[in-house]
């Protein structure tokens, strides 16, 4: 399948070099425009309505997120390319979006040309965009934000204050909703831990990552554990005791 | 008062008012009989003695019955009691006798058989004037006796004139009612009538009532007593003290009192100004009853009430032992919560400030690596290896990116430790011929468990250094992750030339050694020890154990 793709940078040096890795590793990708700023990057999207697009977060005068916001429909594929993964890497983390870091890996670009091709197959709305969208406008309550969970049949977008805890098995995740449902995700905890610690989760255990709000107590005895409001019993591990007594005396 | 007042009662109808004297003439035959009351007050006002006497003398009843004999009941409160002969003077008393009979009474029956005095002869002095008398002291008064007196004549022995009298005892009457208790004290302590209070006693009672606003209440008029008493708890004592009868001896210095649901009456102790202290009282409503022991008719009553005072309530009991013991739990849990305030501030900043040493030692190790990656780069780049030179690029880019994101992190996954060796091992295949070799352990889930940031790598980097520059042939890089029980074992071996264990270690070494030495203190419970085996010409292999690891 054909992508119809565009680039949006303000180096034309990692333009180039983007189109040239792509030209040499993903012959479907097909660069119908690229464009060095937000504005321009607006009309080509809009021209051209591409299946992908590759966007560069940090830009001057308007970033590439700001770009996002404005446009009307987001019916594409994003993968963000950023040189470091600080500014706001944490939100499209949350949205589970594909980004790449500078210089390009080849296995990573490919990885994320490949998921883009799947989803774009099955349907015109980016929903994970959408959500993403959202979570930027801040104007929502922080319990109220979606983490978009991506499982081999759909991406589920869950409210953090729905997930009472995660559990770790080898590099998989899953998620346990108040509902009572559970959710196998295929990436590992730790992943988690860092997209889900503003939102007061906890890692008591090397296996297990807790929503804090879900916590009724902690109890001492056979060598701790987390008591949760479903009844379950989650086990706290020595070395995260101290790390656990600071965060929950918080 | 008046200061004397005598009051006579004669036999007969017609009644005489006299200068200051009250005469009732009560029969004009020869002879008659009569009653002159000598009202003491004056006398007691001039010893001082007692503040107030009781009422003074009343007649209760005097009726005539049909043998012409007068009876007449009375209260005396006087020192002397009188009975008059009317019409026997010098001349003519000879002719008369006078007799005095008193029959004590048992069960309202009159035993005429045990007389202490039966029809005892007395003498019969004449007055100036018309009337004479036999005096006839009362102070021994008794209200179980019948007192009989006549006059008969001395030849024929008929009598012509009988007095029949019974004393009655009034009904007590308080001098003091008091809470004061130095009075209380004074009276326990010194039993003797010679305390002398004020007759204003009273006004004391209603002032100290008032001054201690101790409850609202009015006050009797007559008797000054308050007519509704109701006393807070924290007084417990009451004393009440009754006016002085006398005319009666004895039995008008003791009385008897009932209270409230007593059965018994109890006896006051002797005193001419008997008193009564309630102790030890509980809230309730209570009733006092007074009388004189020979007296069961004339009981004073007086009621009063003690009311819990509002901090002997039972609410306010309860809510100031809550209140108490709120207070010391949020004391013992204030003093709690700040010394783990501060234990864990102090943990907290102790923690911080290994951290930073950990990270800063960790950041000491960045640039050694990245410059002899950067020098790596130009090499490829001048011999025209321009796919490697890519591949290079973006493997030392994933690195970098690794190693910034986190560089305020002491703590990352082993799987992410793994990935980070592994590019690095990639990297620096690029410079040097070699390979590497990663085994670990099945029961080790490598995205689970932590491990110190970029801690293999100075280790890994030195094995190349040391153990397969210098062999530039053949060299392996082995890298074994081993769990045994909650043990992790890093091995990183080469199969270099070797050196000796004991010698100087390098820069990188020391640099190392330190950082574990900051890991240990950081970590609670758990410890990582380094050991290194060599053997010349069979290589080196660097053993990391983690102890408590899982």
């Amino acid at each position: 399948m054909k992508i119809e793709a565009v680039i949006i940078d303000d180096e034309e040096n990692n333009i180039d070099n983007l189109r040239q890795i792509l030209q040499q590793n993903c012959p479907n990708v097909i660069i119908v425009d690229t464009a060095k700023n937000a504005d321009e990057g607006y009309s080509i999207i809009v021209k051209h309505n591409p299946d992908l697009v590759f966007l560069d977060i940090e830009m001057p005068v308007k970033n590439g997120i700001d770009l996002l916001k404005s446009l009307p429909k987001h019916n594409f594929e994003i993968i963000f390319v950023t040189a470091f993964a600080k500014y706001g890497i944490q939100a499209v983390k949350f949205a589970a979006i594909d980004y790449l870091l500078k210089p390009i890996n080849v296995d990573e670009l490919k990885e994320a040309i490949n998921r883009a091709e799947q989803k774009r197959a099955q349907k015109k709305q980016n929903l994970q965009l959408e959500n993403l969208m959202q979570l930027l406008q801040q104007q929502q309550p922080k319990s109220e934000h979606r983490i978009a969970l991506p499982t081999a049949r759909e991406t589920r977008f869950a409210k953090t204050e729905e997930i009472i805890r995660c559990e770790s098995s080898n590099n998989y995740t899953t998620f346990y909703f108040i509902t009572g449902e559970k959710l196998l995700v295929s990436k590992p905890i730790y992943e988690y831990e860092e997209i889900l610690s503003d939102y007061h989760f906890i890692r008591c255990h090397q296996s297990h990552l807790v929503n804090r709000k879900y916590i009724k107590s902690w109890v001492k005895e056979d060598g701790g554990y987390l008591l949760l409001d479903d009844k379950t019993q989650i086990p706290v591990s020595r070395q995260k005791k101290e790390t656990l007594k600071e965060l929950l005396m918080k | 008062m008046k200061k004397q007042i005598a009051l006579v009662l004669f036999l007969g109808i017609c009644i005489v008012a006299e200068s200051q004297k009250k005469t009732f003439i009560v029969d004009e035959t020869p002879v008659g009989l009569g009653i002159s009351i000598q009202d003491v007050q004056r006398q007691v006002k001039k010893q001082n003695l007692f503040n107030s006497l009781i009422s003074p003398p009343t007649i209760i009843e005097s009726k005539k019955n049909e043998k012409g004999e007068l009876y007449v009941k009375l209260y005396i409160n006087a020192d002397r009691i009188n009975v008059i002969a009317t019409k026997i003077n010098n001349k003519n008393k000879n002719f008369y006798k006078a007799f005095q009979k008193i029959s004590f009474v048992h069960d309202d029956k009159v035993d005429v058989t045990s007389p202490l005095l039966s029809e005892e002869l007395v003498e019969v002095t004449p007055d100036k004037g018309e009337r004479s008398y036999f005096q006839i002291l009362t102070s021994r008064a008794s209200a179980k006796a019948i007192y009989e007196y006549s006059i008969a004549e001395a030849t024929s022995g008929k009598i012509v004139s009988t007095l029949k009298i019974e004393y009655a005892f009034p009904k007590p009457e308080p001098e003091i009612l008091t809470i004061d208790k130095d009075i209380i004290t004074q009276n326990e302590g010194r039993p003797s009538d010679n305390v002398y209070y004020d007759s204003l006693t009273y006004l004391y009672f209603k002032e100290e009532i008032i001054s201690k606003n101790l409850v609202k209440t009015s006050f009797d008029p007559v008797t000054n007593l308050p007519t509704q008493l109701v006393l807070p708890n924290d007084i417990n004592s009451i004393f009440i003290r009754f006016k002085r009868l006398i005319g009666y001896g004895e039995s008008s210095n003791y009385l008897e009192y009932k209270f409230s649901t007593d059965n018994l009456w109890k006896t006051t102790i002797n005193k001419a100004n008997p008193f009564i202290i309630l102790r030890n009282l509980k809230v309730g409503k209570y009733k006092i009853q007074v009388r004189y022991p020979e007296e069961t008719n004339g009981v004073w009553e007086y009621e009063f009430e003690i009311k819990p005072v509002w901090t002997q309530t039972t609410f306010f009991k309860v809510f100031i032992g809550s209140l108490i013991t709120a207070f010391f739990c949020f004391i013992l849990f204030a003093i709690n919560y700040k010394r783990q305030q501060r234990k864990l501030k102090n943990e907290v900043s102790k923690r911080k400030q290994l951290q930073t040493q950990i990270t800063s030692l960790r950041s000491q190790l960045h640039p050694h690596f990245i410059f002899n990656a950067l020098n790596s780069i130009q090499g490829l780049v001048n011999k025209n290896n321009i796919e490697d030179a890519s591949l290079y690029i973006s493997k030392f880019g994933s690195l970098l990116h690794e190693i910034l994101e986190k560089s305020d992190k002491a703590m990352h996954p082993l799987a992410t430790e793994i990935r980070q060796i592994e590019y690095y091992l990639q990297l620096e295949q690029l410079r040097f011929k070699f390979e590497y070799k990663i085994h670990i352990g099945n029961n080790i889930n490598t995205s689970e468990i932590d491990i110190p940031v970029m801690l293999l790598q100075p280790y890994v980097e030195n094995a190349i250094k040391h153990g397969i520059i210098e062999k530039r042939e053949n060299g392996i890089i082995g890298l074994n992750f081993v769990r045994k029980g909650a043990e992790l074992i890093i091995d990183i071996s080469d199969n270099g030339k070797g050196y000796e264990v004991n010698a100087k270690p390098g820069h990188g070494n020391s640099l190392i050694d330190e950082r574990v030495r900051a890991l240990n203190k950081f970590l609670k419970g758990q410890q990582i020890d380094v050991k290194v085996l060599s053997e010349a010409d069979k290589g080196t292999c660097v053993s990391i154990n983690f102890y408590n690891w899982f």
